[in-house]
């Protein structure tokens, strides 16, 4: 009785809040539509662009780089740029954890920067179906007409909701990223060359293997994913490294299809005898094992090459790594992954109050004489420049580290400034010539049907590619394999995007 | 008619005076209480409405009360995902295990410091032992991983010193939430003993004096007396952690399970953070939590009646 | 004080399984340390497992040259210390008016409390809340929001139940009033219990990130848990990289060193807070 009482209070006092609640909140959601109602007005009468303008941006490595009195709104370069755009521009940082959570509370409280980056195909869309970002169109053709260096109209179109564009993709300059990385000393010592193909892969690990006993190729797959990144060279081979692939003019999925089968049971092969690390599945990181000489390939990011060098000169044993091509399959394909697909976008809230300001903003930051500005600093301040030939210490670099948070897209120039600053092109020069992988679905708009089920079904073909290899269950379950993959929806999601494949 | 009328009447007249007298009295009372209520009104009761989420289809420019209402939908959603009864599974055994092991290890823990005359030793062990719960499971869950790895993990050059093939834990089904239970005591036993010590430094000691007297050895003092000055607090421990049945562990498990355990890994927490990674599924999110709420608030309702049939105190 | 004074087998063994135990846990801290004094060379190989390689103090220098350590100390701090004084306050009036075992309603109370352990609103109506108390961008809106822990005042409310009656029947005979009973008499008796919460209230602001990383966005108020966060996230760990920026990432060493940074102020407060742990207070209080 007296817990009855008790519960009937209490949900009388929650009940009672929850109707306060309630009309604190409808308040809130009416204030929010008159400040976007006051918006919209201001943008349709005359056009002006206000002075000030807050960017709000991802979370950049370089942001922790300030020394000194420099702050991120208070340096030279940042003083620069607002003397010479006419904008008293103001930047902000979004975590590096999660920055979803607090994209989503800058646009439910509808106090929005007047420019935005998101990340991921998934939350732009979302952002754009729920009416919360202002169309570009109009704008990029009046007033950034600089855009085109910076992103293909095709990758404009990917980005269509219903026929408006809401996004400007951050552009991407780097073309390789995740490559197979080789001990060149180990592979010298033994008198062996970099394996060309598959089949001169496997002869070569088992040389390896046969003379050094060690487990040639490892592999750092733990998280979710990066199964398909750490093997994608090796899937290459087989014509099945990207989630789909093209056949008789049609999307499939790579996963459930008879060349996957053979790419698993060739790695599975591996496991086996050996040449596989049999805590591939377990490992955060494997660079430590290049660099102790118990194995001898690894898939990794470019500028990782210069951490296992330095590492491997610092010790005394010494050595020496190189990226290698992709092995060949029998039917001659190959590749590494297209690092160039941007995930990052820059959008302009709806709510905003400088839009305008924005997209000149935007086309002051991608002239050319802001790219020097931003990936070199001030001329003989920071750099010199004679006849075209930029020249920069790596002090003078180091100095200003922090410039490139300021950009909104990479340029080819940039980019290649930055990787010579920091002694990157050797490990990523030669990667430009190998093959790069393309996946359709890249450049296909929001397709809910698919981009819904995606994660789901990426996580159930990974979990069963290493159950497979390492023989957690047997490899003539593939075909149940492909039914149940089919079955959660696999097949649904294809059809959706071959809806929109064949009417390209 | 009439009769009945009055007798509402007064009854009502009757509930007045009682709540205005009984307000009077306890004035100073309430007024204490009024900052944490407040408090509490403010920054989780107002924010409460935000439940509904799990039933709209939330849409930034209209706010939670103008998005439409979609009904069930993600509650479907999330009950009809293939993987749904392996994640729940999962979490309920991974809870119970660390229930089962981890909840009365700090008691005895405590138990054993209190019965440390060593005083230097006492305080040292106790602060040494409460180091980890400051450490965060990235870099717990990393030294774990790098300590059990067959290649150059210490556990396994033991097991191998011994004559045994190396085991691969990270990868092996049978033992891998051993390892979470096992890391998650050794991260937060230290910390979890701090409230019982605290708690056993309340006990008479003319009642251990007592004991003495009386020829108990530290056994039955311990049974005797020192268990029975904890019992409240075990029980709201015990209570409490059985509201929370759901949570598992997530940012443990995240850091620690791969691929090759999910079928014994795998909780609800990872699954709906796999699954939604990056986007704003708010639908999906909230009912996901919504469920756990439910479910964990009816257990520690059921859990605590339970506590009152049996005589105890119980949290409320 | 007149218990067995021989040391039997049973304190032995107990010294033994206490030590044991230590040592095991101060393991990964050792760890943090011998990282942090270490070449990064030696981590990347991962080399280091208790004793530090290639020793230096390059990664300390790095982490205390930074201007931003120092503002977020204070700022830390000051949440810290202001937080837990308004918490312990809130707290053990609530709790002891709820112990009052006469006062009514009180079991309603103890429930409208427990549900917000349970329940949330979840991330955006609470933005909406502190954003409407006009709290984003200070330090407030680190603190209030999780002022009051359930939790905690569960334990002080449960501490003040087990105290018996008797205690304040002569106070209040006396005329005493509840304030006056609360610290005069409840307080004294329940020290290592207060200074129990009031650890875990401090160490809880000192560790909390969450609140921060939503409410502030002006670096000059980011509490030290925020610093942290971005600095580990960022490390040098993971072989591969899925999204395209050349980004710059901090050396595994100034990870570590960072940790320690964070961590060792915190870890002070329990050996200060053992002071408290004094037992016969109780003894006294009842005789006298």
């Amino acid at each position: 009785m007296l817990f009855r009482k008790t519960v009937a209070i209490s949900i009388s006092v929650v009940m009672c809040m929850l109707a306060i609640s309630g009309c604190g909140t409808n308040k809130e959601a009416g204030q929010d539509g008159s400040e976007q109602t006051a918006a919209t007005s201001e943008s349709s009468g005359e056009a002006k662009a206000l002075k000030d303008l807050k960017i709000t941006r991802l979370y950049h490595g370089v942001m922790e780089q300030f020394k000194g009195s420099d702050t991120m709104n208070n340096n030279k370069i940042i003083n620069k740029l607002r003397e010479e755009s006419g904008f008293n521009i103001q930047y902000e940082s979004l975590p590096n954890e999660n920055p979803s959570q607090k994209i989503s509370i800058i646009f439910a409280s509808g106090d929005v920067p007047d420019l935005i980056m998101v990340a991921g195909k998934s939350d732009y869309f979302k952002l754009a179906k729920q009416g919360a970002l202002e169309p570009l169109d109009d704008l990029i053709a009046k007033e950034i007409p600089n855009l085109s260096t910076m992103a293909s109209n095709e990758s404009l179109d990917a980005l269509r909701y219903e026929g408006e564009l809401y996004a400007i993709p951050y552009r991407n300059a780097l073309k390789v990223g995740n490559g197979l990385l080789a001990r060149a000393d180990i592979l010298q010592e033994l008198n062996l060359n970099a394996p060309t193909t598959i089949d001169e892969f496997y002869s070569t690990m088992k040389t390896i293997k046969e003379k050094k006993n060690i487990t040639p190729l490892t592999m750092a797959t733990s998280s979710a994913g990066s199964f398909f990144d750490g093997f994608f060279p090796f899937a290459a081979a087989y014509g099945v490294s990207t989630p789909t692939v093209v056949k008789d003019g049609e999307l499939k999925f790579s996963w459930v299809q008879p060349e996957y089968k053979e790419f698993i049971t060739t790695l599975k092969k591996w496991f086996d005898e050996g040449l596989l690390d049999p805590e591939f599945a377990v490992n955060k990181d494997s660079k430590d094992k290049l660099i102790n000489g118990t194995a001898v390939f690894n898939t990794l990011y470019f500028s990782s090459g210069i951490d296992v060098d330095k590492a491997l000169q610092e010790k005394k044993n010494g050595g020496s790594v190189q990226f290698i091509a992709p092995p060949v399959g029998i039917n001659g394909q190959s590749g590494i992954q297209d690092a160039s697909i941007s995930t990052q976008y820059i959008v302009i809230p709806k709510q905003a109050k400088n839009k305008l300001g924005a997209a000149q903003y935007l086309n002051f930051l991608y002239k050319q004489e802001t790219d020097v500005l931003l990936n070199y600093g001030i001329k003989d301040e920071d750099y010199t420049e004679a006849n075209g030939e930029y020249t920069q210490s790596k002090e003078q670099s180091d100095n200003i580290a922090w410039r490139s948070m300021y950009g909104l897209g990479d340029t080819d120039f940039g980019i290649g400034a930055r990787l010579k600053a920091k002694s990157l092109l050797p490990y990523y020069e030669p990667q430009l010539a190998f093959e790069k992988s393309r996946e359709e679905t890249n450049f296909a708009p929001s397709i809910e049907a698919f981009d819904s089920k995606f994660p789901e079904l990426r996580n159930f073909a990974e979990e069963n590619a290493m159950k497979f290899i390492m023989g957690k269950r047997d490899l003539s379950e593939f075909d149940k394999f492909t039914q149940e993959f089919d079955a959660k929806g696999g097949k649904a999601a294809i059809d959706a995007v071959n809806e929109w494949y064949s009417k390209k | 008619m009439m009769k009945t009328n009055s007798s509402v009447v007064t009854r009502e007249v009757k509930l007045t005076k009682w709540r205005s007298s009984k307000l009077l009295k306890y004035w100073d009372l309430y007024l204490m209480l009024l900052p944490a209520v407040i408090l509490i009104l403010l920054f989780k009761y107002v924010p409460m409405y935000g439940v509904i989420i799990a039933f709209k289809d939330y849409n930034f420019m209209a706010g939670v009360w103008r998005s439409d209402w979609v009904g069930l939908q993600y509650f479907r959603e999330l009950f009809t995902f293939d993987e749904f009864p392996r994640v729940v599974r999962n979490t309920v055994i991974i809870s119970l295990m660390k229930l089962l092991v981890g909840f009365p290890i700090p008691i005895i823990l405590a138990l054993l410091l209190n019965e440390l005359k060593l005083v230097k030793l006492k305080r040292m062990v106790q602060t040494i032992t409460y180091l980890p719960h400051f450490i965060s499971w990235v870099i717990i869950g990393g030294l774990a991983i790098d300590m059990l790895s067959p290649s150059s993990g210490i556990i396994n050059r033991i097991i191998e010193m011994l004559g045994f093939q190396p085991i691969f834990f990270m990868s092996d089904e049978g033992l891998f939430r051993w390892i979470l239970v096992g890391s998650d005591v050794w991260k937060e036993a230290g910390w979890g003993a701090i409230i019982y010590l605290a708690a056993l430094l309340g006990i008479n000691e003319e009642l251990y004096q007592a004991a003495t007297v009386d020829g108990a050895n530290r056994f039955r003092q311990i049974w005797h007396i020192s268990l029975p000055g904890l019992k409240s607090t075990i029980i709201i421990i015990l209570l409490l952690r059985i509201g929370y049945i759901l949570d598992a562990g997530f940012e443990q498990v995240l850091v620690m399970y791969n691929p090759t355990v999910y079928d014994v890994a795998d909780i609800i927490d990872t699954y709906v953070f796999r699954v939604g990674l990056g986007s704003m599924q708010f639908g999906l999110t909230t009912a996901a939590g919504l469920f756990k709420s439910v479910i964990g608030c009816v257990l520690l309702i059921l859990a605590n009646v339970f506590a009152r049939k049996m005589g105890e105190e119980g949290i409320f | 004080m007149k218990r067995n004074r021989r040391v039997s087998l049973f304190s032995y063994v107990n010294i033994i399984v206490l030590s044991l135990l230590s040592l095991s846990t101060v393991l990964p801290l050792l760890h943090i340390v011998a990282k942090s004094l270490s070449s990064e060379t030696y981590l990347l190989a991962k080399e280091i497992w208790l004793w530090p390689k290639g020793f230096n103090f390059a990664s300390y220098e790095y982490v205390l040259s930074y201007k931003q350590f120092y503002i977020s100390f204070w700022n830390s701090l000051i949440i810290t210390v202001v937080g837990t004084v308004i918490s312990m306050a809130v707290t053990i009036l609530a709790a002891f008016s709820l112990s009052r075992k006469n006062f009514p309603t009180k079991r309603a109370f103890m429930l409208f409390f427990i549900i917000t352990m349970f329940f949330s609103g979840g991330l955006i109506p609470t933005y909406l809340v502190v954003k409407q108390l006009e709290l984003l961008n200070t330090l407030w809106s680190v603190m209030l929001p999780m002022a009051l822990a359930p939790f905690n005042l569960i334990l002080i409310r449960n501490y003040f139940l087990s105290l018996p009656e008797a205690l304040e029947e002569s106070a209040v005979m006396d005329g005493a009033s509840n304030l006056r009973v609360l610290v005069s008499i409840y307080l004294p008796l329940s020290l290592p219990t207060i200074a129990t919460i009031g650890m875990f209230y401090a160490v809880g602001y000192w560790n909390s990130f969450f609140q921060a990383m939503m409410y502030i966005t002006d670096r000059d108020l980011m509490p030290l848990q925020v610093f942290l966060m971005q600095i580990v996230s960022n490390s040098k760990t993971g072989d591969m990289t899925t999204g395209g920026v050349l980004s710059e990432l901090t050396p595994e060493s100034t990870t570590a060193a960072a940790i320690i940074c964070v961590v060792f102020p915190i870890l002070c407060v329990y050996p200060f807070i053992q002071k408290y742990f004094v037992k016969g207070v109780m003894l006294g209080a009842v005789k006298g």
